[in-house]
């Protein structure tokens, strides 16, 4: 009876589920969902056509990624279970094998080649095999008898994170020595068991697997936070894609360690994209050729981004989209170039790519569609593969001389499959050598085909020292670089590794010296640290200092041990300085202090500074005493030593105890260069030395000195609150004395420090008095960074007339600053008769945004919207950037319409608490010595919290030890920021926003 | 209105298991509706109760058909310590029934029943009448007016549910009076009542040790046995996670007793007995026990940390002893399976880990120690050849999994299955399939926006107004579908003829 009533019950739900109007979507699900519906809204750039491959009538629907099989035949993933398996239904995603008979650019058959599957979301041909990635698992697929249908399944590797599948492990590419190279996603933690030991990953990062020995690394600090797309150059040069924006050069943090490195963006498209498929096909426009294409799944475009060497790395420069189109379920989500030269693109279709604007399961998903396009050239003709498959070894060996950069991956695959057998091995060994034994010494090809050949031996693990060194010594800049990564590979195979790699780092080319730093950090030795280093004595850039930091941390447990056992053998104390930069805590600062009390440093040597920020920021209070000492005994040497007690006395509470501290400090301030002087004066300041207040006071008040020295000895001023009476009239005075504008807003900023009301009354003049253009910040920051400075400047204001402009003004600056001053608002209202027809701050309700939305829809105006959102009062782009316009800090708006539903974009304006975007949440702070900081928190550790302040839009550094009071939580950006606008003017704005789809 | 479908699923999930009350161990505890962990930041009393308190499903112990005569009296007014539940904090249901005359059944009337420490609900007849259901009222006298069609002429049951959050509990009428008036009459109501102990503060707070269970309290001693409504926990890393998922050792276990028990697991990927990583807010592992009710413990450790060396042996066993130590807290029987021999693998490129064997040995008889110490039971795989147990990497392959299952049942039941019938097949094949159902229970996919940092986002929420969360009830709604699949299973278990 019970069960009877279950499924009675059960059926009420689901019935009324879907009687419910559909509120939330990302966009409204098209009418039409023909493929001609959508292939008709596509504007295709000149020069290019596009057509149907295949669809939902081939058997597909919602296609995840794609490759291209041995037999020129398209492989494609589909899943239907993402986002979230459905309890009690048994998963059936499937693999598919599309054939293209008769040439003619559409798939003519379908088959199954596996099912059953529980939302894959990545998958790689090669070895005899598929490997998939299966939420947690990474399994491996053989089909042993030849009938294209999988017949045996081995889970190979297990323990991939899942938690949030839109991250699972996915774009599944390999390198060209065979190895699989997989992203994940920010919410996933990984954790895998290998024969080689556990492996773990928390986070979005990088994979890779070395399939024949098992051996897996973890790369943190590729691309974005949920990277999806990995390609490879013409000589094996790695890129990332992330989820948003940016492509990323991926080989500099390919260094197994456990520290993330922010990723080296080289460019990227306006707003979110993923896939980067480099382009090299003779079927398409030369123009395009060593292009990036990117799957721009967001804004419903196809992207491109030209490519060049820029140092060790690269740069790219985004050109006009191939193909854009305002359908709203077209969601480009992977891009091959196949066998015909064509661009085969998988368009996902679905109206909803929200993993988070919507519900997982929402209704709107599409589950019943999916198409893969087609992109050819006009004005070249589609080449037509040979059957690679068929060819004997020997042949497909040659073909890999000339074939395009696709085709040669398809090449090795098809090798790869032949010989995966153990027994065939030998076979392959020789065909090689037969191979490599043909190569013309006069070949311009040499090189490539050198590289070629090593790469085969990659895959199979052949190791061949004397095939390597050829490419070592190579005249082409880019062949010796994919030799110097194969001597990491082959480490622990090759007679001499380090040899190859100290040659390496000394190249001319700085590719050359990246690989060698990289290749140095597989080798887990002191001397492959001391080897790496040696990049440091040619010019470095960001991408080859970026693989150095990794290289510093993956190796850190052997060169700091030898180092403290004096066993290090680097001698360059700049080297050393690099090295013990990536490292913290008192055993980096025992180091410093070694190497600055012992060595014969010279005091213009550039590592000194780096030495002395570790000492005096992680050192103790003796390590201050010496460092005062050491200043004091050569002051002319003595800035780098000044400004690193400078920035130790921002961030700690250590007072040092040398007292030969006052002497010193008084001597940079009278004779001291004008950089010392800024050092010592503010040192004053932070230390509180009374006997040296008079000093800092008699400085500010000087004419005859310079500026930037006056503005320093106000800042210093500030941390001495009991001054003498008329000190204070002379601050006053100064903060409203024309002339110099740093020096009056600083003074300005260091009377509020003393006496806020007195602040506030030339503030309010100054306020006032303000032009048109003259930015209002310099008096308002002085009191929103105080906690009692608002209430201060709102006394001051009420007292006077303020325009309807000036009022204005000053609410936008607050909004932008992200600040709820009750006083001030309060201040700034009390004369203010609002227009009747104001919005007001309604209640939060479901109605209110429906109504809203459907106004909206019918008579919102774009243009007037545009007119509202850049009000001064409202302040919008102090905050957030459309199209390059406007200030960066809060989410960017480029695409906000694309992205986001009506419905969302009305409650994240109106009541902007409600829905706050990944990374924009904002946390408070408020000081022991009463500043208040809030902004966005941008790196926490144990040491230190840098958030960047909302008022100053500068980064902040604190030390724990000064926080009084914190609060994390919701958005800069203020409530009732909407209050003053009519429902009309509200409506046009959103509608304004609604239209930003970054285009 | 979804919170009423919420409700419903809540309902559904409670009310498809007809057991017991005294054997509910067994039944999955689901996780509370705003939390991911199983301690609420400010308990609310009357969800959790209405989670966790056995009489609470459907208020069925209110019902006024109930057959309480076998529950125990209790003379009221009383603190319930000093009138045999000494030290118990939690919920007792109190029941009394009364004769009504029909002249006050026809009136308005009110029920009194003076100061209860610390809060009450109260049915006639299963119908609520009245409660106080926040802290606070301990000192506050009930009483509840009865509108004119509540009390019937003849026998009507008054219920009340108490429940006690600290200190002295019950129904001790510090305050008030304890008594049924209406139309001029009074019925008192001092005297004895039938009361019932429900849940138990502890398993409130942190629910899945509902009742004590002296089997789990004394080790298995030299034999291990299966008794009603056993739970199995597996725990351990890679290998055992897809042991669960295949099958084998359960389906041995379970055809091999006579009494019915119920398999959970509790590993993951990589778990070593030094670390064991669980995303956020997951709950310990002592939650996760009790979740499952677990009294016997199976543990595979041993086999990853044996690649550090002999010399981190003596680090080894002490993480295993404090994991142990964990795990105790929940149940005493306990076995340990020592990890089994590393294969040479006939492609040279893999490492050859045959050569760590001596490590293997070595990290066996550790284990063998620590189980005789603490008198559990062990299972050697160590001296086993396990040659063409794993293929390409160093997980056990399908073979190798249902040799490992052979190999620890037969040591465990004393019998060997040396074949695989075709109803052995297919009784495996429904409990892979109802450990899928409790994987997507305990550690479905999606954790972030599940109960992970995510929670607030629209992902997990419902698409429709007011965006109540999907996830969670979704998730709960799965453990009677484990269940159903569970008496599938049973049913199954021997051939039919």
């Amino acid at each position: 009876m019970k069960k009877f009533l279950l499924i009675f019950l059960l059926g009420i739900h689901h019935g009324t589920l879907l009687a419910q109007p559909k509120n939330y979507s990302v966009g409204p699900a098209p009418q039409d969902n023909s493929s001609e519906a959508e292939l008709e809204s596509f504007r295709i750039a000149e020069g290019y056509n596009v057509s149907l491959f295949a669809s939902e009538q081939d058997g597909i629907a919602n296609p995840i990624v794609m490759r291209w099989g041995p037999r020129g035949r398209l492989w494609v993933l589909c899943s239907l279970v993402y986002p979230q398996a459905i309890p009690s239904e048994t998963p059936n995603d499937k693999l598919f094998i599309l054939e293209d008979i008769d040439h003619d650019g559409k798939a003519d058959t379908t088959r199954i080649f596996a099912d059953k599957l529980n939302m894959p979301t990545g998958f790689a041909l090669g070895n005899g095999g598929v490997y998939i990635g299966e939420g947690e698992d990474l399994v491996f697929l053989t089909d042993t008898d030849g009938n294209d249908r999988a017949d045996h399944r081995e889970v190979i590797l297990s323990g991939f994170g899942t938690g949030d599948t839109h991250q699972n492990i996915n774009s599944f590419t390999w390198s060209p020595g065979g190895e699989l190279l997989f992203c994940q996603g920010l919410h996933n933690f990984s954790r895998v068991e290998t024969p080689w030991g556990i492996v773990r990953m928390n986070e979005h990062g990088v994979w890779r697997l070395r399939p024949r020995r098992m051996q897996l690394h973890a790369f943190r600090g590729c691309s974005g936070q949920n990277p999806w797309g990995l390609s490879h150059g013409h000589w094996g040069q790695p890129f990332a894609k992330s989820n948003g924006n940016a492509v990323s050069e991926l080989l500099p943090v390919m260094v197994h360690t456990e520290n993330r490195h922010p990723p080296l963006d080289i460019g990227g498209t306006r707003i979110k994209s993923m896939i980067c498929e480099i382009i090299d096909s003779p079927a398409l426009p030369d123009d395009l050729q060593g292009n990036i294409v990117i799957a721009g799944y967001f804004a419903h475009l196809i992207d491109r981004l030209k490519i060049t060497s820029d140092g060790a790395g690269h740069r790219g420069e985004l050109l006009d989209p191939l193909w854009t189109t305002d359908h709203q379920s077209f969601r480009p989500v992977d891009i091959q170039t196949g066998p015909d030269g064509a661009l085969y693109i998988a368009d996902w279709y679905n109206p909803i790519i929200g993993h988070y604007q919507a519900s997982l399961r929402h209704p709107d998903r599409d589950k019943t569609h999916g198409r893969i396009w087609r992109l050819t050239a006009e004005e070249k003709r589609p080449v037509r593969a040979p059957d690679y498959h068929m060819m004997p070894t020997r042949e497909l060996l040659e073909s890999l001389s000339k074939a395009t950069l696709k085709e040669r991956e398809r090449l090795r695959i098809i090798l790869s499959d032949r010989y995966a057998d153990l027994e065939k091995q030998p076979e392959i060994r020789r065909a090689i050598a037969k191979w490599v034994s043909s190569f013309d010494p006069q070949d311009p090809r040499l090189d490539h085909q050198i590289f070629e050949a090593l790469c085969l031996h990659e895959w199979f693990e052949i190791v061949n020292p004397e095939l390597l060194e050829r490419l070592l010594r190579s005249g082409e800049p880019m062949a010796r670089s994919y030799a110097t990564r194969i001597v990491g590979r082959w480490h622990d195979r090759l007679p001499a590794p380090l040899i190859h790699l100290r040659k390496s780092v000394t190249d001319p080319h700085p590719r050359v010296r990246l690989e060698a730093v990289v290749a140095a950090s597989q080798l887990r030795s002191t001397e492959a640290m001391e080897t790496a280093v040696l990049a440091l004595n040619a010019p470095t850039d960001r991408f080859i200092k970026a693989a150095l930091r990794q290289c510093t941390h993956a190796l850190q447990q052997w060169w700091f041990k030898s180092l403290r056992e004096g066993q290090l053998a680097i001698d360059d104390i700049g080297h050393l300085a690099f090295l013990l930069d990536q490292t913290s805590g008192q055993d980096a600062a025992g180091v410093a202090r070694k190497i600055l009390q012992d060595s014969t440093l010279k005091p213009t040597s550039a590592a000194l500074p780096v030495l002395a920020m570790i000492l005096a920021t992680q050192g103790s209070v003796e390590d201050l005493d010496w460092l005062i000492a050491k200043a004091h005994s050569d002051l002319r040497n003595s800035t780098p030593l000044l400004s690193a007690m400078q920035e130790s006395a921002s961030i700690r509470e250590l007072k040092p105890r040398n007292p030969t501290l006052n002497s010193l400090l008084a001597s940079a301030v009278t004779i001291g260069t004008a950089k010392q002087k800024i050092h010592a004066l503010q040192l004053i300041g932070y230390w509180q030395l009374l006997d040296l207040r008079e000093l800092v006071v008699n400085t500010t008040f000087n004419p005859q000195v310079a500026p930037e020295i006056r503005i320093a000895a106000l800042r210093s001023t500030s941390h001495f609150p009991e001054i003498a009476e008329h000190r204070l009239d002379d601050l006053a005075a100064l903060s409203a004395a024309p002339g110099d504008e740093g020096i009056r807003h600083a003074a300005l900023d260091t009377l509020t420090a003393m006496n806020p009301g007195r602040a506030a009354q030339i503030a309010a003049k100054a306020l006032i008095a303000a032009g048109p253009d003259e930015p209002l910040e310099p008096y308002l920051i002085p009191f929103l960074t105080r906690a009692d400075g608002a209430l201060a400047l709102a006394s001051s204001l009420q007292k006077s007339e303020l325009s309807l402009r000036l009022r204005d003004r000053i609410r936008g600056a607050l909004g932008a600053a992200g600040l709820h001053s009750t006083h001030l608002e309060k201040a700034l209202n009390l004369p203010y008769v609002e227009s009747p027809s104001a919005v007001g701050l309604p209640v939060y309700s479901q109605q209110w945004i429906d109504s809203l939305a459907a106004e909206v829809r019918k008579d919102g105006d774009s243009s007037r919207g545009s007119k509202v959102y850049h009000r001064d009062s409202l302040a919008c782009t102090k905050c957030h950037v459309i199209s390059g316009e406007g200030m960066e800090f809060g989410p960017e708006l480029t695409a906000v319409g694309a992205g986001l539903p009506l419905e969302i974009i009305i409650e994240s304006v109106v009541w902007p608490q409600r829905q706050i975007k990944e990374g924009y949440l904002s946390t408070s702070i408020t000081t022991r010595n009463g500043l208040m900081v809030s902004g966005h928190l941008k790196h926490e550790d144990s040491q230190r919290i840098i958030i960047e302040d909302a008022v100053t839009r500068r980064r902040r550094t604190l030390t724990p030890s000064q926080v009084e009071h914190r609060q994390d939580a919701g958005t800069i950006m203020p409530p009732g920021l909407t209050a003053q606008l009519s429902r009309e003017e509200l409506r046009d704005l959103v509608r304004f926003l609604s239209e930003r789809k970054g285009k | 209105m979804f919170l009423r479908h919420g409700a419903l699923y809540m309902l559904m999930a409670l009310a498809a298991i007809e057991a017991d009350d005294n054997t509910d161990r067994h039944r999955i505890k689901p996780r509370s509706v705003d939390n991911a962990g199983t301690k609420p930041p400010v308990p609310k009393w009357s969800e959790l109760i209405r989670i966790h308190d056995p009489g609470s499903r459907n208020d069925r112990w209110a019902a006024r058909d109930l057959d309480d005569s076998h529950w125990e009296i209790m003379n009221l007014p009383t603190h319930w310590e000093s009138a045999g539940l000494p030290g118990f904090d939690g919920v007792v249901w109190f029941r009394r029934t009364v004769e009504v005359p029909a002249l006050m059944a026809n009136g308005e009337a009110t029920l009194e029943l003076g100061a209860i420490d610390d809060m009450d609900v109260t049915w006639i007849n299963g119908k609520r009448v009245g409660g106080y259901e926040q802290p606070g009222d301990h000192f506050t006298p009930r009483s509840y007016k009865l509108g004119r069609d509540t009390l019937k002429q003849g026998r009507n049951t008054i219920t009340v549910r108490v429940f006690d959050h600290g200190h002295g509990g019950g129904i001790a009428q510090t305050h008030g009076k304890l008594q049924l008036s209406g139309s001029g009459t009074n019925i008192p109501l001092t005297g004895p009542w039938r009361y019932k102990v429900g849940a138990s503060l502890q398993l409130l707070v942190a629910p899945g040790k509902p009742f004590s269970d002296p089997r789990s309290d004394s080790p298995f001693g030299k034999e291990f046995n299966i008794s009603a409504n056993d739970v199995v926990a597996l725990a351990g890393g890679t290998n055992i996670v897809k042991q669960f998922e295949s099958g084998f050792l359960e389906t041995l276990l379970t055809i091999s007793s006579s009494e019915r028990a119920y398999f959970r697991d509790m590993a993951w990927q990589a778990d070593t007995v030094y670390l064991q990583q669980r995303p956020r807010n997951f709950g310990s592992h002592l939650d996760m026990l009790r979740r499952m009710g677990a009294s016997i413990i199976i543990a595979n450790f041993g086999q990853v940390e044996a690649l550090d060396g002999t010399t981190h042996l003596p680090q080894f066993l002490e993480a295993y002893e404090e994991l142990l130590d964990q795990f105790e807290q929940c149940t005493r029987r306990i076995v340990l399976v020592s990890p089994h021999q590393f294969e040479k693998h006939r492609d040279p490129l893999l490492p050859d880990l045959s050569l760590r064997n001596g490590d293997i040995a070595a990290y066996s008889e550790g284990i063998r120690q620590l189980a005789m110490r603490r008198e559990y039971l062990y299972v050697d795989l160590s001296q086993i050849d396990s040659s063409g147990w794993t293929s390409s990497s160093s997980q056990l392959n399908a073979e190798g999994q249902w040799r490992w299952a052979q190999n620890v049942a037969a040591r465990l039941t004393g019998k060997t299955t040396g074949v695989r019938t075709r109803h052995f097949e297919l009784l495996r094949q429904q409990i892979s399939q109802k450990n899928v159902l409790w994987r997507q229970h305990w550690r479905p996919t999606n954790w972030s926006f599940l109960y992970g940092n995510r929670q607030q986002v629209a992902s997990s929420k419902d698409h429709r107004p007011g965006q109540p969360r999907w996830f969670p009830e979704e998730v709960r709604a799965i453990i009677p579908l484990i269940e159903k699949a569970e008496e599938r299973i049973w049913k199954m278990r021997t051939p039919s003829r």
